[in-house]
């Protein structure tokens, strides 16, 4: 039988079930129901789960369909994250579907305009580009792709055309976090996981407004409360947030200068020896900022220069308060969860600064212990599942691996079945690189997925210089600052609108089902990227051939029949999301991260790697890592075994890192210190939320927040328009005073989701050298009033 | 009640479709078509509580100006019913969830003066349920909603709400669950 | 290769539950989710194995009615009788 005729009689026989369905089959099951007046509301409503398209926690929502579209949405309450809680924008996360000006059809620039044309001619466009500057042409990929959309942009850029230039937007978020884990325990993501938050009596948040940035893990931990659990929180910050506000203490800092603030904090522990010595034995070792090993004493030494007092002279914090935190981390009866988000990743030295965390806590024990955990948050929603464990950076490879490493270049491109030496063995351009190198022309071309870099890279007007001269191609949902300057633009589908897997905070990954189709001609980026290779393999381009010369992204059914998946039609036929997930996950097992089959996500609310079989053949997730008895990579016996140590000894690593000023202070010329971040309503760049009225009316545009005394100082109140510049460019914005937060003296906050005020033209593009993780939080400005 | 002039007012309708007619194209190229919110709020009770919801059981948002930070002074007025004049509050039905602003946002929240961008989008949300079933004409109705999240019948039933179409004919009788059944198909 | 329009019931409010363990199956595809019925197309080799995968089906945790509602099987060719055939059951 033809797959037409086939793709005709499925579809005949589900029309023919639904019509009667829908004609009122009388069934057993609703036998007896009441009849009466009023439809019932749920009529013909039906629900399924998916994570929340938005931030690192990973809500599990219920989505609501009927008709084809989406019309409800709930929190999951047998999702172990959220319990049915759900925050604004997610409970709203629906409405990011309909927005009226939403991509439907694909587009080429022809004349200085986006014209709409045939995805055929889109696709021959973008495989002909790619092959021509096949070894200058990049993909900027996302946290927010799914893991088989990342896996697939791996597979192809760097097992097809041999180039590393794959980096994701979560460069901009994660890499400090991934570097500080690599380097303290010799793997990426966090030991710990939401269930300390349930242990812990105390939380201590380092620059993190998680109030506003993971409001259902803030409201998870604060309201323990309400059962009169006796729990503290300690804040961290140089600004008084929402959760501050909740804060038992409040800590505000000089920026950068939390570099000194967790080295006071070690000095404090070994001088007053509250320190766990059994622990820093058996499990810590010691080493210099240059990599050479250190003794305790000579660790103890080095934290000579930050004693409490020196400290805060620097920090601006007083004695007590550093005294305070040394007896928190002190006291060995007190489970401590340290969290952190973008104030230490968004850093010049946020390498450092996730290590001087885990220093904090692997000197006072306080970690692998229920309720007592160093927790890096994560930003995005697949920052974890997708850029860090498929590898979607210039340097990785699938499942811990690097290109840098022969052998794992071997085993990445046996399993893919690549020729032998297709994957290039120098690590490619990261995020802000890879837009220099745009500007300069060393790069002739992007693929930019599911982000936004025209709006939220740093220094705006010299990263994003001369993008509009290179091919871009862009795909993505709405038109957005990027679109603006693409060649190409690609309607992409949306969240439940395809099948998709995505992993969280707490390395729970969780999947979800299509269920509603995308409109018009939009389609699954991960369809785009195979019909893009299949067409460069048809135009004979050697990189898509695979060692036997057939095409090297074929998708196979069981009997190992190829299937066209990249003719649309026969995509939406078949689940390649269960396909590709099956051969990333034999990819996994090398670093522990062991992920299970694909039907074991389908039937859970997500589940924590390692996940393993036990002898009754069942799949079971770990909740803690390196912990006997929790972690399956850990003998009996071992009680907490960080197995994968660089030395191979079962050891973490305290790094001796100094404090060192930021490489743009205040001064003369620029008094003031600038932080941006985000607000509870907008996600990111906010092209799906500003689209979403409820969220789009709650926070209608940007402002730049003063402080009060500052703005008395000025001159300046609430809607007056000030000029916020640096040495790089300016803006112009509506003062908010005494609103949401309450800035430092000195100091102003932006938030930097308003496309048509780009604070990003004003941000420092100067990153951390080891993560390469740029600093949003703090550069230097002038403040002018205008109005 | 502080009102600011100028505060937007949602469109009124069960659904929300499509809010205003100027279209905004979210892109560098165009200008943001922006508008000043309509009317003030009306005062007194609000009359159709349902619009401020995008979809039945969407957290309603706030139709009245908030100044604080954060959550911690919401119950002063929304911990119980209280009386402010002519109007009077909505009580909680969630009083253990004490991070208010996570889930209830306002309208053009911040200050006065400021200009708002509308967007058009098609969503057309749950329709709210009528009301309860009865197995004939003297049965007590059916619950039409779901519990979760409304477990205190007082906060919108009470004999002292605002909205007096919602209250309860009988409220000398407190042991609601007695006679009114759930009907477990709304429970989703 | 028969072709199957399929129409379940379910306990009440157990239709996510029941879809997710038929999706797991293969040759099944849930296609849709109602209140308290799926709707599903399946495809085997054979009427025999079209048989042996509904009875399989019908002993699916808090499946309560399994209906058959359209049956295509126009390429095996093996002259039998067309019985049911594509008739729409109101």
């Amino acid at each position: 039988m033809s797959i037409s005729r086939r793709i005709f009689l499925t579809r005949a026989a589900r029309a023919a079930a639904l019509a009667a369905v829908t004609a009122s089959v009388p069934s057993l099951a609703s036998a007896g129901a009441i009849t009466g007046p009023s439809a019932e509301p749920t009529d013909g409503l039906a629900w399924d789960k998916a994570p929340c398209r938005f931030c690192g926690t990973g809500c599990g929502v219920m989505v609501g369909t009927k008709n084809g579209r989406v019309v409800a949405i709930q929190g999951d309450r047998d999702n172990p994250v959220n319990r049915g809680l759900l925050c604004v924008k997610g409970y709203h996360v629906g409405m990011a579907l309909y927005g009226a000006d939403r991509l439907t059809r694909p587009m080429l620039r022809k004349g200085g305009r986006l014209q709409p044309t045939s995805w055929d001619k889109a696709v021959d466009v973008v495989a002909r580009a790619m092959m021509t500057d096949h070894d200058s042409f990049g993909i900027y990929g996302s946290g927010q792709w799914t893991i088989t959309e990342g896996y697939t942009a791996m597979k192809m850029l760097k097992g097809g055309m041999g180039s590393n230039h794959l980096d994701p937007n979560a460069r901009l978020c994660m890499a400090s976090a991934v570097v500080g884990l690599v380097t303290s325990f010799g793997v990426d993501e966090p030991a710990g996981c939401y269930d300390d938050l349930d242990a812990c009596d105390t939380v201590v948040c380092w620059g993190n407004n998680w109030a506003e940035m993971h409001p259902v893990l803030f409201s998870r931990f604060v309201d323990r409360r309400n059962k009169h659990e006796k729990i503290t929180l300690i804040d961290i910050s140089t600004r008084y947030t929402r959760s501050s506000e909740a804060a038992d203490h409040y800590l505000e800092f000089v920026p950068h200068t939390d570099l000194a603030i967790a080295n006071c904090i070690c000095g404090q522990l070994l001088e007053r020896g509250s320190w766990d010595k059994d622990f820093v034995a058996s499990k810590v070792r010691f080493k210099a900022n240059d990599g050479s090993d250190l003794s305790i004493d000579q660790y103890r030494d080095f934290l000579a220069a930050y004693t409490p007092d020196k400290v805060s002279k620097l920090s601006g914090l007083p004695v007590g308060q550093l005294e305070m935190l040394a007896d928190v981390f002190g006291d060995p009866d007190r489970k401590v969860v340290s969290l952190w988000c973008m104030g230490v990743n968004q850093h010049t030295r946020g390498t450092w600064m996730n290590n001087l965390i885990y220093n904090v806590h692997l000197l006072s024990g306080k970690i692998c212990k229920p309720g007592s955990t160093p927790f890096s948050l994560t930003g995005q929603p697949s920052a974890c599942g997708t850029c860090r464990e498929v590898g979607t950076l210039a340097h990785a490879l699938p499942g811990g691996r690097v290109v840098k490493n022969a052998e794992h270049r071997q085993q990445t491109e046996d399993m893919w079945n690549t020729r032998p030496g297709a994957i290039n063995a120098t690590p490619g351009y990261h995020a802000v690189a890879m837009f220099r190198a745009l500007a300069s022309g060393d790069l002739k071309g992007v693929w930019v997925q599911v982000t936004n870099p025209a709006h939220s890279m740093p220094n705006l007007n010299e990263t994003l210089a001369n993008a509009s001269d290179r091919f871009v191609v862009v795909s993505d949902v709405y038109p957005t600052a990027t679109t603006a300057v693409a060649d190409v633009v690609l309607p992409s589908a949306m969240w439940v609108e395809k099948n998709g897997v995505f992993g969280n905070s707490e390395r729970r990954t969780q999947q979800w089902f299509k269920q509603v189709e995308p409109p018009g001609e939009a389609r699954d980026d991960v369809w785009q990227m195979l019909a893009v290779a299949h067409r460069m393999y048809e135009l004979g381009f050697e990189g898509m051939k695979a060692r036997d010369g057939r095409f090297l992204l074929a998708i196979r059914d069981e009997e190992g029949r190829e299937i066209e998946t990249w003719r649309w039609e026969v995509f939406q036929r078949v689940n390649v999301d269960r396909v590709l997930f099956e051969e990333y996950r034999a990819f996994t097992t090398k670093k522990h991260k062991d992920i299970a089959p694909y039907q074991e996500y389908v039937k859970a609310h997500g589940l924590r790697w390692p996940v393993v079989q036990d002898d009754k053949g069942e799949w079971k997730e770990t909740a803690r890592r390196f912990v006997e008895n929790e972690d399956p990579y850990v003998e009996n016996g071992a009680g907490v075994d960080f197995y994968m140590a660089k030395a191979g000894d079962g050891k973490a690593i305290a790094w001796a890192r100094p404090y060192e000023p930021p490489p743009e202070s205040p001064d003369e010329e620029y008094p003031v210190w600038l932080c941006t971040g985000r607000v509870l309503e907008h996600w990111h760049t906010a092209t799906m939320t500003r689209r979403v009225p409820v969220l789009n009316n709650a926070m209608p545009r940007s402002y730049v927040e003063l402080n009060p005394d500052d703005a008395t100082e000025m001159g300046v109140s609430s809607g007056d328009k000030v000029r916020i510049e640096s040495r790089r460019g300016s803006v112009v914005l509506p003062a908010w005073v005494r609103g949401r937060s309450r800035p430092a003296r000195g100091s102003v906050f932006v938030p930097f989701f308003e496309e048509t005020r780009l604070i990003n033209a004003v941000t420092l593009d100067e990153y951390c050298p080891m993560s390469k993780e740029p600093d949003y939080k703090k550069c230097a400005v002038r403040l002018e009033k205008v109005s | 009640m502080r009102r600011a002039p100028g505060e937007g007012q949602l469109r009124p309708g069960r659904a929300w479709a499509a809010l205003l007619s100027v279209a905004v194209t979210l892109s560098c190229a165009a200008a943001v078509a922006a508008e000043k919110g309509g009317a003030a709020l009306e005062a007194g009770p609000v009359a159709d509580p349902e619009r401020l919801r995008a979809f039945y059981t969407a957290p309603p948002a706030i139709p009245h100006v908030v100044t604080s930070m954060g959550s911690g002074e919401c119950a002063t007025c929304h911990g119980d019913v209280r009386e402010l004049g002519e109007r009077s509050t909505v009580e909680t039905p969630h009083p253990e969830l004490r991070n208010c602003s996570q889930c209830h946002v306002g309208v053009q929240s911040l200050n006065e003066g400021l200009e708002v961008a509308q967007v058009v989008n098609s969503w057309r949300g749950l329709e709210f349920p009528g009301e309860g079933r009865r197995a004939h004409d003297w049965a007590p109705p059916v619950v039409p909603h779901r519990f979760f999240f409304r477990e205190n019948c007082n906060s919108c039933h009470g004999s002292d709400n605002a909205r007096v179409a919602m209250r309860g004919p009988h409220p000398e009788r407190s042991s609601c669950l007695q006679c009114h059944a759930f009907d477990m198909g709304a429970e989703f | 290769m028969p072709v199957s329009g399929l129409v379940v019931s379910t306990k009440k409010g157990k239709a996510p539950a029941v879809a997710e363990r038929l999706r797991a199956l293969d040759r099944v595809q849930v296609t849709d989710l109602l209140r308290d019925s799926l709707v599903l197309v399946t495809e085997t080799d054979s009427r025999e194995a079209d048989k042996a995968l509904w009875s399989m089906l019908e002993s699916v945790e808090d499946l309560v009615e399994l209906s058959l509602i359209y049956h295509n099987f126009e390429d095996l060719g093996d002259g039998s009788d067309p019985g049911l055939c594509g008739e729409e059951r109101a």
